[in-house]
């Protein structure tokens, strides 16, 4: 049993970088996710062009790649081609980049679907009012669209937490990485593991919960 | 004053409007009539450019309606909405003052004021904070004529104001509308409340398939039309 709680603990000392790097990729997937939701649905075809294409990449290849890339790939290819550049002790940094990222395509068709969703006729009232497209973006659709995602970017903080696992493989001392490290010093293969899918299950499992709570409250009179 | 020359719209091969020439003067109420899918609410919709008019032209106070100065244009012209299309996710006394604080820059303090003048006007001063989802019909409708009013128009459009609107909370609504075309409102007002069309207007214009078949004041139209089928529209309606 003590070695159990061992490898509990052991694993819960990497929960940390393990919530810190998916708060930091959650803001950078809102961010760029609302970026690429307005590409995505503005009017120029070449906007729309390169957000698809955005999009599709990121969601057709798995994390484990991109981050691979990210950390490994892209340092070595600078080198090829002249530039001096290696993350050093900073694995933290495409790390986090390549998650939020990657979140960004997912949270984009999130926020694209809330845009979509707010009522046209509101729309033309506003623009009716003599509102620029701006001011209509602002002030009506946008607040709308953002409280129709709020339970999906949620849902993506639960989903980032497990996809972070794959951090582990480019160094990133996380919740899985720290249980790997505890196995190759004591084999405790079984303990090890365990503790890790224990560990994330209790941050997961209240999370989405929450986020359960959070969808079934939401009415426009109880949430401003 | 606002001025329509031989407007048309088409969706696809349907001339939804076909050359329609019509005329409000300031201070004066128009009504338009016809059946659905006449036209009415698209000539309107295309007064403040909400549909783009494929030919024809818009003058308000003689100044043609275009792209540039469209903004401006559209701040003389009020419009409010079969379907209300309040802002949901603000409150109504935000609904109010959001174009205002914005679009014509007043502050914050001016605009709610103001607003609170309007509610009483509309009798909502008690439902400043409610959001609309706890509103009924009646009184979206009031607010959304409100909002319309917040900007200081010159005209307001009325697009089927008490369409969506369950039956007893229609008088509310026309009871608002009579007392703005009282304290010289200039309005055109798309309606099927063909008793509030007679006793409101200055002018009705009676429409068919994008066309205006006649034109003449309340008495006209609806107790002597020259026209066979505006005969026949009103006859449908006044038994």
């Amino acid at each position: 049993m003590q070695i159990y709680l061992e490898g509990i603990k052991v694993a819960f000392r990497g929960a940390p970088m393990t919530l810190g790097v998916c708060l930091c990729a959650l803001l950078i997937g809102i961010v760029f996710g609302l970026i690429f939701a307005l590409m995505r649905t503005s009017r120029n075809r070449v906007l729309v062009i390169l957000a698809k294409i955005y999009i599709e990449v990121v969601r057709g290849t798995p994390l484990i790649v991109q981050a691979l890339i990210m950390a490994y790939g892209l340092p070595v290819f600078l080198q090829q081609n002249g530039i001096a550049f290696s993350w050093r002790e900073y694995m933290v940094v495409p790390a986090i980049i390549v998650c939020g990222l990657n979140s960004a395509a997912y949270m984009a068709e999130v926020i694209r679907g809330g845009i979509q969703s707010v009522d046209k006729g509101q729309i033309e009232a506003a623009h009716s009012l003599g509102m620029t497209k701006k001011q209509v973006m602002k002030l009506v659709v946008l607040p709308q669209a953002f409280k129709v995602a709020i339970p999906a970017f949620g849902n993506e903080f639960v989903t980032l937490i497990k996809e972070t696992a794959v951090l582990s493989f480019v160094a990133v001392v996380e919740i899985l990485r720290s249980a790997q490290l505890w196995n190759a010093s004591t084999f405790e293969t079984f303990a090890a593991y365990t503790g890790a899918a224990v560990v994330y299950l209790c941050f997961t499992f209240p999370l989405s919960k929450v986020v359960a709570y959070i969808e079934k409250k939401l009415s426009w009179e109880g949430a401003i | 004053m606002i001025e329509v020359k031989d407007l048309c719209k088409n969706f696809g091969t349907l001339k939804a409007v076909d050359h329609v020439s019509l005329k409000v003067e300031d201070g004066q109420v128009l009504s338009l009539i016809g059946s659905s899918g006449s036209g009415k609410s698209t000539v309107l919709r295309c007064i403040n450019h909400l549909e783009e008019p494929d030919g024809g032209e818009v003058f308000i106070d003689g100044v043609p309606v275009t792209e540039e100065n469209l903004r401006d244009m559209r701040q003389k012209t009020a419009m409010v909405f079969q379907n209300f299309n309040l802002f949901n996710h603000m409150t109504v006394m935000n609904n109010i003052t959001a174009a205002p604080v914005h679009v014509r820059g007043l502050s914050k303090e001016e605009a709610e004021k103001k607003a609170g003048e309007l509610l009483a006007l509309v009798g909502l001063s008690d439902k400043a904070d409610v959001y609309p989802g706890k509103l009924s019909g009646g009184q979206k409708q009031r607010v959304a004529i409100a909002r319309a009013l917040a900007m200081e128009p010159e005209a307001i459009l009325f697009d089927e104001p008490t369409s969506a609107l369950d039956p007893e909370m229609v008088g509310e609504v026309l009871e608002v509308i009579k007392k703005l075309a009282q304290s010289g409102m200039t309005m055109i007002i798309v309606t099927h409340e063909m008793g509030f069309a007679k006793e409101v207007s200055d002018n009705v214009i009676f429409m068919t398939d994008g066309k205006i078949i006649e034109e003449g004041s309340p008495e006209k139209i609806f107790e002597n039309p020259e026209n066979e089928r505006t005969r026949a529209f009103v006859s449908s309606f006044l038994k």
